[in-house]
């Protein structure tokens, strides 16, 4: 009897081997080895990875505002917006037309502050333009938006583009919901996420069009800079720390600017959605359309506001994205880049998204100067965005799905 | 009335016709072959495969794409081909290789003599199958796989760059850099940084071991590893990648992309503060006049946009050398076709150089055909044109494309004379007799968007003459 247990004991077998305890330390291992190597090439170059530290979290904020976009958009309806990145291309591009040029035709203003209006007061039904009242909203916005759209002087051209980008970003959410996906309601959720593919193909050759191929840079933070006197770069001296032939840590104004607005842009979308009664009507409706509806509550209004404000998101972040970096056919890139930021979240939380943003940026930054190439940028993210979904496939902060089978 | 009314129709119809008989026979500074064809009634397609709509390519092919239409209309209203109609046919691909396949497939359906093609790309993947179909293909500049395949030892081959390959630009500009010590020191150390992903084609172009090796024999340090980045990279996302070459001591960066490259680069150099430490070198397309655009708003301490002073190669006219009449009468069309800014980049200029090509190859090429099988019908003698004839035209007439460079194949090399020369970018002074010093007095015209445009000059630096040949095997012969 003794005999067999002591062979029981030596037998080597590969089923009696504990896999997730190897596994455990193998990846704890590597990751060891992965930190040592991560030490020496930080010791190589310390004021570089602590520039990439400022930058990465700075990129990572314009990360963050086009994340919460496409958040939003999930959140309210469920399909993953695929044209956001087109989205903010034409609304930049329209806020752009309005801050540098006057010569304007009159038509097209009235046009788009009309079709606006109209679409705006009918954001639940057509026949909605027919109540005497919402006429006459539609048609003062009309008035108000055509004013303001062609303020004559040069001092005033921030306005007119603020005016000018919101009014044509809200058109665009209002367009998309009411001709593409509103149709569309009721039919597999694939088939709404092509459409957004198809539009995103459309923006896209509409603004090489309208706008041409050549990058258009956005000046609107130089008139606040020289306002401040704040120099184009801030740099702080490392010389008497870190020795290095580049001695300073430089961050970019524009970036700093545009990163302070993208927070305070954050700020303001997580208090709609947390204190509004239209935030927390999309909240509900995003839980469950029917059940918001048998409350009261109108769906396809609230859809059609959701497009029309994830279309703000847009224009906010290309336009702060334009103003460091210039407007042109690259931008839509920015927004795959953010498609990691928010799986990385998760699809549901605009918190999620916020964080997921400075993450993606920072790891870009950070593998960019440790691997000495645009590695970081090229693969970082995605690299980030599998272990993610590998090991919490609800993102960080996302909810997790239970489906009765 | 009625008659009288039907008379002035006729007379208002006859008008354009009759302007259109003064205007018939190109001016003297555009030499052709004389016509021994009459092909009137004819057309002769110019078929561009490339990449129109991606960030990728699009800032040069759009402007080329006009250049064609601009040119096509000035050349068609002058006679065209021996009395040939030029239309141009574009298949976009979007820079998906997949759809460059597709277009050259549909394109094939049109059994054309001649292709163009703008991506190195492009040409590197089609390079077989042109060989087999045997179909001539006219590029600007190409990468050595493009034009000799992978091992760039392969002598067979349908492509023809008519400007100096990127190799051989780079390798022209080690000779620069290693001839001027003055400037660019006595231990010069190039740091490369190119187009990378999809672009490597291009961006890596110029690259080479071969390359590298020219540059080292001649005293100037390649750093041993590329930076790529994409088109999007921002300033500050190229900062590390400038910051990586920088503490490997590089002195000098040399950027082989289209125009956004270099000035991206350009403002990461100065955002990490090295601009009086760095000079900054680029390909023939970064020295594209749209740089002046793209740099509108980002001014160096003196003034200027960060570009000014850049160093690249030229191996054609450009657009502020306007003692030649072949670009004066380039300004004058883009004028008169109320081409912008945008448009008025170095393609353009050589969509018109390519239309001018055209009519010189189809004329060459119609009465060699025509005496060779004795045809006489328009619509027959272009029938018989093909490939091969096109192809024997190209490597047997060396010519001069608007006298604006020289494209010679003969010889059978697909890589042209390759004429180069190194030239700066500067910026116009106000009262436009010279070079801008500063910001203060220079001429700046207001694009009313809070910037304004700062309008480009060349230096040349170097006379027109050969570049070092990069393929594999060449240095030997040096």
């Amino acid at each position: 009897m003794a005999t067999n247990v002591s062979t029981q004991k030596t037998r080597f077998s590969l089923q009696n081997l504990n896999w997730q305890q190897i596994w455990k330390w193998t990846l704890m291992g590597l990751a060891v080895i992965f930190l040592m190597w991560l030490g020496a090439r930080i010791d190589e170059n310390p004021r570089g990875f602590l520039q990439a530290t400022v930058s990465g979290v700075l990129v990572g904020g314009i990360y963050s505002l086009v994340a919460v976009g496409i958040v939003m958009i999930n959140k309210a309806s469920g399909i993953f917006n695929f044209a956001h990145g087109a989205m903010m291309l034409v609304s930049a591009f329209i806020f752009f037309s309005f801050y540098t040029t006057q010569n304007y035709s009159m038509v097209a203003v009235i046009l788009l502050a009309g079709v606006t209006s109209l679409l705006f007061v009918a954001m639940n039904n057509w026949r909605d333009i027919l109540i005497p009242r919402n006429a006459l909203i539609a048609l003062l916005m009309t008035g108000v938006l055509v004013v303001l759209m062609t303020l004559p002087r040069d001092d005033l051209r921030l306005i007119r583009a603020l005016v000018g980008g919101t009014t044509g970003a809200v058109l665009i959410g209002l367009m998309i919901e009411r001709f593409s996906i509103r149709p569309l309601m009721g039919q597999p959720i694939f088939t709404m996420i092509l459409m957004t593919l198809a539009l995103d193909s459309l923006f896209k050759g509409v603004s090489q069009m309208l706008w041409g191929s050549i990058d258009q840079k956005l000046t609107i933070f130089s008139g606040l800079q020289a306002t401040l006197n704040i120099p184009a770069t801030i740099r702080i001296d490392t010389s008497a720390i870190i020795e290095s032939r580049i001695s300073t840590i430089n961050i970019q104004t524009d970036t700093v600017l545009a990163f302070i607005l993208s927070v305070a842009a954050y700020v303001a979308f997580a208090l709609f959605f947390q204190y509004t009664n239209i935030g927390l009507a999309m909240r509900a409706t995003s839980e469950n359309q029917r059940l918001a509806q048998s409350v009261g509550l109108r769906v396809r209004a609230i859809l059609a506001a959701a497009w029309a404000i994830a279309a703000l998101l847009a224009l906010t972040a290309g336009v702060l994205y334009g103003a460091g970096n210039g407007i042109g056919k690259n931008m839509p890139d920015l927004a795959i880049r953010a498609f990691p930021a928010v799986l990385l979240g998760g699809l549901e939380s605009i918190g999620g998204a916020m964080i997921g943003g400075i993450v993606i940026g920072l790891a870009q930054t950070w593998a960019d100067s440790l691997f000495g190439s645009d590695a970081g940028t090229q693969l970082a993210p995605y690299v980030i965005l599998m272990i993610v979904l590998i090991v919490r496939p609800d993102g960080l902060f996302g909810q997790k799905r239970i489906e009765r089978i | 009335m009625r008659k009288i009314t039907l008379l002035l129709i006729v007379l208002l119809l006859a008008l354009p016709v009759a302007a259109q008989d003064d205007e018939m026979g190109l001016p003297d500074f555009l030499p052709h072959t004389e016509c021994e064809v009459d092909l009137s009634g004819q057309t002769i397609t110019i078929y561009h495969l490339g990449d129109v709509s991606s960030p990728g390519y699009s800032p040069i092919t759009l402007p080329l794409l006009a250049g064609i239409a601009d040119a096509a209309a000035y050349y068609n209203a002058h006679g065209g081909v021996c009395g040939a109609e030029i239309t141009q046919v574009n298949f976009d691909t979007g820079g998906d290789p997949a759809q460059t396949s597709v277009g050259y497939e549909q394109l094939k359906e049109n059994d054309p003599d001649l292709l163009v093609l703008y991506s190195s790309q492009d040409s590197e993947l089609l390079r077989p199958t042109l060989i087999e179909d045997q179909i001539p293909v006219i590029i600007s500049a190409g990468s050595i796989p493009g034009l000799y395949g992978e091992s760039g030892m392969e002598l067979d081959g349908w492509i023809y760059a008519t400007n100096p390959l990127y190799a051989d630009q780079f390798a022209d500009f080690c000779d620069f850099v290693a001839d001027n010590p003055d400037t660019f020191g006595e231990e010069p150390v190039i740091g490369y940084m190119g187009w990378g992903g999809p672009f490597a084609a291009f961006g890596l172009a110029a690259f080479t071991d071969e390359t590298i090796a020219h540059c080292e024999m001649n005293g100037v340090d390649i750093i041993d590893e590329a930076q790529t980045f994409l088109p999007t990279a921002t300033a500050e996302e190229l900062a590390t990648l400038v910051e990586n070459l920088v503490l490997e001591d590089a002195t000098i960066i040399y950027v082989n992309a289209l125009a956004t490259g270099p000035v991206r680069v350009a403002e990461a150099i100065e955002f990490i503060g090295l601009s009086d430490e760095l000079e900054l070198a680029t390909v023939n397309w970064g020295m594209d006049s749209s740089v002046a655009l793209l740099s509108r708003a980002s001014l160096g301490e003196d003034g200027l946009p960060l570009v000014n002073g850049m160093y690249g190669s030229m191996p054609f006219g450009w657009w502020t050398e306007t003692d030649d009449p072949a670009i004066q009468l380039i300004t004058a069309e883009a004028d008169a076709n109320e081409r912008d800014l945008t448009v008025r980049g170095i393609s353009y200029i050589l969509g018109w150089t390519l239309v001018d090509s055209y009519v010189e190859l189809y004329t060459v090429t119609a009465n060699r055909i025509a005496e060779e099988q004795g045809l006489t019908d328009g619509g027959e003698i272009l029938e018989a044109i093909d490939g091969v004839a096109m192809r024997e035209t190209i490597e047997n007439h060396a010519f001069e494309p608007m006298g604006l460079f020289l494209q010679d194949f003969e010889g059978g090399t697909r890589r042209s004379v390759a004429n180069n020369r190194i030239v700066q970018l500067r910026f116009a002074n106000a009262t436009m007799d010279g070079i801008a010093t500063s910001g203060d007095d220079a001429l700046k015209i207001d694009l009313g968007d809070g910037t304004n445009y700062y309008p480009p000059v060349i230096i040349q630096l170097t006379e027109f003459g050969p570049a070092p040949d990069m393929r594999p095997g060449m240095m030997d012969e040096e």
